[in-house]
C-alpha cells in the first residue's frame, strides 16, 4: 500500500520552527514543504536550516512550494527567468519530490510586493500557463504541480477551476494541490455545496492536500467573507472536508498544514498548532489502516518536453493586469473600482468584470491594498 | 520522520535565540534602514496572502 505524509509547512520562521520545535522531537513530522524562494534574496541560509531540509530531502521528504513566481504574469520578466535559475540551483542541492506554485499572477515591482489575483481563462492565459509549467519542470527536473485558488471573482469563475487546472497540469502530466480551506472559502463565498465544488476537481491528479485556517471578514453590508489568511487554527469544517477528500484522492501522498508564523506568536496558538497536527496525521493514518490504494501516477511528463527559445507572452493580458493591479491599490470604495474598471482594458473582455460580485470585488481591493507594499 | 539529534539540536538553540532571518528587510521594505544579519526573524508569508 501506498504511504501519505503527514507534513507541516517549514519556513525559516522563528514562531513556525517554534511550533514545529515538538513536533520534531516527537517524530511526528513525515515531510516538510518549504517554500523556498521565500529566501532568494537572503545572502546566506543559516548552516542549521539546511542541515534540516537536507534532513528530509536525503529521505525524500522534502517538497517544494512557491510563492512568487507569478505564473500568469502576461509579460516574462527577468525575476522569472531568476526564480528558475534559483530554482534549478537548489534542486542540484536539495532532492525535491516535487515542486509546486501557487495560481494567479502578482504585479508588484518586485515578486515580494503585489498580491496574488485571478485571470481570465481563455486559450491565451492556458498557453502561458503551460509555457511557464514547462519551464518550471524542465528547472527542476520533477514532479510540478498547482494550488486550488482561495479567490474568485464570480460563481462563474469558481466552478471552471477545476478544469483549468487540469487542462494546465495534463500538459506536464503535473499534480494538483487541493487546498481545502481555499475551498472552504469558495464554498462559503459562493454558497456552494462542498461535494459539488469536489467534484469539479480532476481528483486523480491530487498528490496533495493543504488544510490551513483562515479569517472572517465584512466585505459589504451583512456580507461576511472567508478569506485564506492561514492566520488561525483550522475549522471542524476542514477537518470534515479532509475526512471526505481522503478516499476520493486515489494519487494523495502528502497532507501539509500550514499556517503563518505572526498567527503563533504564543504558546498557547502553537499547542492549538500542534492539537490540529495530531488530528490531521490520526486522520491521515487511521484513513491508510483502511485503505488498500496504491497510488498509480508518476506525475512526470510522458514525453521530453519541448521549450520554445522565447516564453509566451500576451501584452495585452499584461496591461490588462497593470491596470487591474492599479485600480485594485488605489480604489477608495467599491464604486470607485467598478467605475475605474469600467473605463478600463478589462471592459467588455474576457474578464468578464460585468460577472464579478461586489463582495469578491471588495475582498480584492482589501487584499491588494493589504499586501501593495510588500511584507 | 526521525531527525538526527545534532540536528535538531542546532534548530531548537536557533530557535531559543531567535538569530534568525527569512525575508530581508532591504528587500521588503526599500524605506528603511538595512540591518545586520543576525536579528529577530521578520515573518516571511509564503502562502496565505489571501
Amino acid at each position: 500500500m501506498s504511504r501519505i505524509f503527514s507534513a507541516i509547512v517549514c519556513n525559516l520562521d522563528t514562531h513556525i520552527l517554534q511550533a514545529s520545535v515538538p513536533l520534531f522531537e516527537m517524530e511526528k513530522v513525515e515531510a516538510i514543504e518549504w517554500s523556498f524562494d521565500s529566501l532568494f534574496k537572503v545572502d546566506t541560509i543559516p548552516e542549521w536550516f539546511t542541515d534540516l531540509v537536507k534532513e528530509f530531502s536525503d529521505h525524500n521528504r522534502l517538497i517544494g512550494h512557491g510563492v512568487y513566481f507569478s505564473l500568469f504574469s502576461g509579460k516574462w520578466s527577468p525575476e522569472q527567468q531568476n526564480w528558475l535559475s534559483q530554482l534549478r540551483k537548489l534542486s542540484g542541492e536539495f532532492h525535491f519530490d516535487h515542486i509546486s506554485e501557487h495560481f494567479g499572477f502578482m504585479t508588484g515591482s518586485d515578486f515580494h510586493k503585489g498580491a496574488p489575483l485571478g485571470i481570465p481563462f481563455n486559450k491565451s492565459t492556458l498557453a502561458i500557463g503551460r509555457d511557464r509549467l514547462a519551464r518550471i519542470q524542465e528547472a527542476c527536473n520533477c514532479p510540478v504541480g498547482l494550488e486550488n485558488p482561495a479567490f474568485s471573482y464570480s460563481y462563474e469563475e469558481v466552478k471552471k477551476h477545476g478544469d483549468f487546472l487540469n487542462q494546465l497540469v495534463e500538459s506536464i502530466n503535473g499534480f494538483i494541490i487541493l487546498d481545502l480551506h481555499n475551498l472552504y472559502c469558495q464554498c462559503h463565498n459562493f454558497d456552494i455545496d462542498f461535494e459539488q465544488m469536489l467534484a469539479c476537481y480532476p481528483l486523480e491528479r491530487v498528490r496533495e492536500i493543504h488544510i490551513s485556517g483562515g479569517s472572517w471578514e465584512m466585505a459589504i453590508e451583512e456580507r461576511l467573507i472567508r478569506r485564506d489568511t492561514h492566520d488561525d487554527a483550522v475549522p471542524e469544517t476542514v477537518f470534515a472536508y479532509l475526512k471526505k477528500a481522503l478516499p476520493r484522492c486515489p494519487n494523495l501522498k502528502f497532507v501539509v498544514m500550514e499556517q503563518l508564523g505572526t498567527a503563533l506568536d504564543s504558546v498557547e496558538k502553537q499547542q492549538a498548532f500542534q492539537q490540529d497536527f495530531f488530528q490531521m496525521d490520526k486522520m491521515v493514518k487511521s484513513f491508510e489502516e483502511n485503505s488498500n490504494s496504491i497510488q498509480t501516477k508518476h506525475f512526470l511528463p510522458l514525453t521530453a518536453l519541448t521549450l520554445q527559445s522565447q516564453p509566451v507572452e500576451d501584452l495585452l493580458l499584461a496591461a490588462q493586469q497593470m491596470q487591474l493591479s492599479s485600480i485594485l491599490e488605489t480604489a477608495v470604495n467599491l464604486d470607485h473600482a467598478r467605475k475605474m474598471l469600467i473605463s478600463s482594458n478589462l471592459n467588455n473582455s474576457d474578464w468578464h468584470i460585468e460577472q464579478w460580485q461586489p463582495h469578491m470585488l471588495k475582498t480584492a481591493i482589501d487584499i491588494a491594498q493589504k499586501w501593495k507594499d510588500g511584507f | 520522520m526521525k531527525i538526527s539529534k545534532p540536528i535538531l539540536q542546532a534548530v531548537a538553540i536557533a530557535v531559543a535565540l531567535s538569530t534568525i532571518t527569512a525575508c530581508a528587510d532591504m528587500d521588503i521594505k526599500p524605506g528603511k534602514e538595512k540591518k545586520s544579519n543576525a536579528r529577530k526573524l521578520d515573518p516571511c508569508p509564503a502562502c496565505g496572502m489571501g
